[in-house]
């Protein structure tokens, strides 16, 4: 394969040039995240040891892990989930109410109160997050704003439990059920630094997981995640319930760190700067979230000398440091995942040229008929008929307007038909979802690449991770086919640095080879490619249709949308014209200039 | 008095496009470096090369949509320290990959938007050189076909009121039969004296339009050429290749 302008011969950033620069075993140790969590527990425990647990200073230092658990869960929500939360003080302060009334009261143990605040954060953040798979971002927006309003006002009136404006007083830490508080006055500075490490963990782990992931994928373009197989709604609810579950865990904290709570320290203000600390720091980013709280934590304090300006300055450091990043100080959102690369890489080569033959007699594997489908009485589709076996391609062309993207649309359960029958291997497709037609094995990729912007090369790879059923033959095919298209697109896949980049930096034409390697690399049954050579050159043409054709060797049935009348001639075992709707004429594609009315229609020769 | 101009030769209404030194960098990455060149009224440049190398990064330094430096002058006026919008309505015409049509305005209202933002009337009558909008003039612009997005982005540009205009691959994803039309309308722009400045995949379509040919490689000018040079093709696919 030959390798075109890849990336490693461009410019690199600073920061790349730094992370090339560094061997490979120590990029890996010193990016995983249980280094990082074992770090920040051991500078906090060094700090608070030189401080002493009752300082000042070791105040502040616990306030700030105490803020930054929470801020990790509202990182998960907005961060990674993309669901704009104004509430995550209401799961804050259910877990602070919830540890002091029952360490108070009914004498729980630390521990046992902190799990249950976290179980509480969570079902808060399900039931918040149920409905935000239907609302916008600003109805949901509402929503959690609304959540806190009415916890903010339940503390003040359930006043037999929460004890009203005058609070809750007496947290102190016990190990058992109903014994002697502990008299140690360390017990509460490591436990926060400990469980400050360990949410640091479980939210780089929550990003790099197969959740976290789908998660993303979803926050940055729904429906190239749902041609994928992803679906929106779960990822939403569990990003909600997690992030709530860590807020209400930074709530019981900080009930022990303060000793007595009372609703003054639970206004929405506190939402909004759990907001203001994951936006300033990076929203969606690893380190973000940890800078942005020791900031807004640490610069209000500084200013407190200058009472007449302190507000007017820390406005505007906010604004400032807005302006110039305005995506946060850590601005990278793309997580390590190289799993899904490595397999890729390890596969053996094919024994190239496979010869293409499409058996004569096989089955259809789609098969489409009388599809019609209708927008306001308007006929996109006017009954379509037509069948792709395994291993053909099929060449769909027409006019612009003619209906070839809503057919493909219809076929992966983006528009269910208004009519006619689809089937996929002897199986009714026609009206699922299209993350369950996804699942079926039908790939596509769009005229538009929908790639995730805020993902790595190698995170879009191991999004499509193959399932496991698919034939190994076929599978290694479409691996090496995927590995080809990087390469051709220039994002050679063997430089570890290049491939961490975020698609958001890549050019229209390398989105599209990236787009349509990972639908390849999935091992699908059937592929759609919608305009895949737009906008490319005729050597990334040929380089294109070199890789279509091997896939279709090994088996894979392919129905390709094009212009290139060319690239069509060349390619495609059958072309398929549509005119308004319907089939204007069916045949090889050597024929296609001899058809009167397929010139006047879409040639524009008469 | 509007129509006569389609077709006349060099009408003053152009100015020369002039880059010069132009550098465009995402973030730490470079994506054009020290590219000059000059766009005639009147004439057609088309810069090629394969993806990544930084076509659209030029288009969007020289219309402000890219963080740039390098001078950019229409006529004798330096456009580059002002903003995306003044540039426009200093006389840049700007149309971008993938159409960027005001998907929940009509047709009349996206051409509306466009000439209301400019401080002289259009030379040309868009829908003079674009009759084919007039019967669609009140269709929300969501609801167009690929290819007439691809037209109302173009008439959009000329109710700007431009004097050079550049377009980010025009004929990407239009059937050959608008293929065609695309390549008779640039030829109009170019006819109507406007400085045409023109990213193409299509070989064919600079070497139809006589265009001159800029051949980039990563971010750099790899040829400079005219597009009825017969070594074109083997030139281009050298450079792709390389």
């Amino acid at each position: 394969m030959t390798n075109l302008h890849n990336l490693s011969g461009a410019a690199r950033s600073a920061g790349e040039r730094l992370r090339s620069a560094t061997p490979a075993p120590l990029r890996r140790v010193l990016s995983a995240p249980i280094v990082h969590s074992v770090l920040i527990v051991g500078v906090a425990m060094l700090l608070l040891s030189s401080w002493g647990p009752q300082s000042y200073n070791g105040y502040v230092l616990q306030l700030i892990c105490v803020y930054v658990v929470a801020a990790l869960g509202l990182n998960i929500t907005t961060g990674f989930a993309g669901a704009l939360s104004l509430g995550q003080g209401a799961a804050f302060a259910i877990g602070a109410y919830l540890t002091a009334v029952l360490v108070d009261s009914h004498g729980w143990p630390f521990w046992a109160v902190l799990l249950l605040s976290v179980v509480a954060g969570l079902i808060v953040g399900a039931v918040t997050g149920f409905p935000a798979g239907r609302l916008g971002v600003i109805g949901l927006a509402m929503m959690s704003l609304g959540l806190v309003l009415v916890v903010g006002d339940m503390l003040v009136q359930f006043r037999s439990v929460t004890g009203g404006m005058f609070g809750v007083s007496g947290i102190y830490p016990r190990w058992w059920f109903g014994a002697e508080t502990v008299d140690s006055l360390w017990v509460v500075p490591w436990v926060i630094a400990v469980i400050t490490g360990l949410s640091y963990w479980l939210h780089a782990r929550y990003r790099t997981s197969r959740l976290g992931q789908a998660t993303v994928a979803v926050r940055d373009e729904p429906i190239g995640a749902s041609s994928r197989g992803i679906s929106g709604y779960l990822t939403k609810v569990a990003a909600f319930a997690v992030g709530s579950g860590l807020a209400a865990l930074g709530g019981g904290l900080f009930s022990f760190l303060s000793g007595y709570i009372s609703p003054d320290a639970f206004t929405p203000n506190l939402s909004i700067l759990f907001l203001v600390m994951v936006v300033l720091g990076g929203s969606g980013s690893r380190w973000g979230p940890i800078v942005g709280t020791v900031l807004l934590v640490v610069i209000p304090l500084q200013l407190d000398d200058y009472p007449h300006v302190n507000t007017i300055v820390y406005g505007l450091v906010l604004i400032v440091l807005m302006r110039l990043r305005p995506r946060g100080i850590f601005s990278r959102s793309a997580a390590p995942a190289p799993q899904g690369l490595r397999e890729l890489l390890a596969t053996p080569p094919v024994e190239l040229p496979l010869a293409r033959t499409v058996p004569p007699s096989s089955e259809a594997l789609l098969e489409l008929t009388d599809v019609r489908r209708s927008f306001g009485g308007v006929d996109a589709l006017g009954g379509v008929s037509l069948t792709v076996a395994p291993g053909e391609i099929v060449g769909l062309i027409g006019p612009n307007g003619s209906g070839k993207t809503t057919l493909l649309n219809v076929v992966c359960g983006y528009y269910p038909p208004t009519g006619g029958r689809i089937m996929l291997a002897g199986e009714p497709i026609g009206g699922l979802r299209p993350t369950t037609v996804a699942g079926r094995g039908v790939a596509r990729t769009f005229q538009t690449p929908k790639t995730f912007v805020g993902m790595s090369i190698e995170e879009h790879l191991a999004l499509a991770a193959a399932r496991s059923d698919r034939d190994p033959a076929q599978l290694q095919a479409c691996r090496r086919a995927a590995l080809d298209l990087l390469e051709l697109g220039g994002l050679d896949p063997h430089d570890a640095v290049a491939v961490t980049r975020e698609s958001r930096t890549m050019s229209h034409g390398q989105l599209r080879f990236l787009e349509a390697a990972a639908a390849i690399s999935a091992a699908p049954r059937i592929l759609l490619l919608d305009e895949p050579a737009a906008g490319l050159s005729a050597t990334e043409i040929e380089g294109f249709e070199r890789v279509v054709s091997d896939v279709a060797a090994a088996g894979v049935a392919v129905v390709i949308v094009e212009h290139h009348l060319d690239m069509i001639s060349r390619l495609v075992d059958r072309v398929v014209v549509l005119d308004l709707g319907t089939v204007l004429w069916s045949g090889p594609a050597d024929q296609l200039h001899d058809v009167e009315s397929v010139r006047t229609a879409y040639m524009g020769i008469v | 008095m509007k129509s006569q101009l389609i077709g006349s030769q060099a009408a003053p209404m152009g100015a020369v496009l002039k880059v010069e030194g132009l550098r465009v960098r995402y973030g730490g990455v470079t994506a054009v470096e020290d590219l000059s060149l000059t766009v005639r009224p009147g004439t057609c440049l088309a810069l090629l090369g394969a993806n990544g190398a930084g076509k659209t990064s030029t288009l969007r330094g020289i219309g402000g949509l890219a963080s740039a430096t390098g001078k950019v002058y229409l006529d004798d006026r330096r456009l580059d320290n002002l903003s995306a919008s003044r540039r426009a309505q200093a006389g840049l015409g700007h149309v971008l990959e993938g159409r960027h049509v005001f998907k929940a305005l009509t047709v009349a209202e996206n051409l509306r938007v466009a000439a209301g933002r400019t401080r002289r009337p259009s030379d040309v009558e868009p829908l003079e050189l674009l009759p084919e909008l007039k019967e669609l003039l009140n269709r929300p612009a969501g609801g167009l076909s690929g290819g007439q997005q691809q037209m109302l982005a173009i008439a959009r540009a000329v109710a700007g009121a431009p004097r050079a205009i550049m377009l980010d691959e025009p004929t990407n994803g239009l059937s050959p039969k608008l293929v065609s039309r695309t390549k008779e309308i640039l030829a109009g722009l170019r006819d109507l004296g406007f400085a045409v400045l023109l990213v193409e995949q299509r070989l064919e379509v600079a070497q139809q339009l006589g265009a001159d040919v800029v051949v980039l490689r990563h971010g750099s000018v790899a040829h400079r050429l005219l597009g009825t040079d017969p070594e074109l093709p083997d030139l281009v696919h050298a450079t792709y290749l390389s």
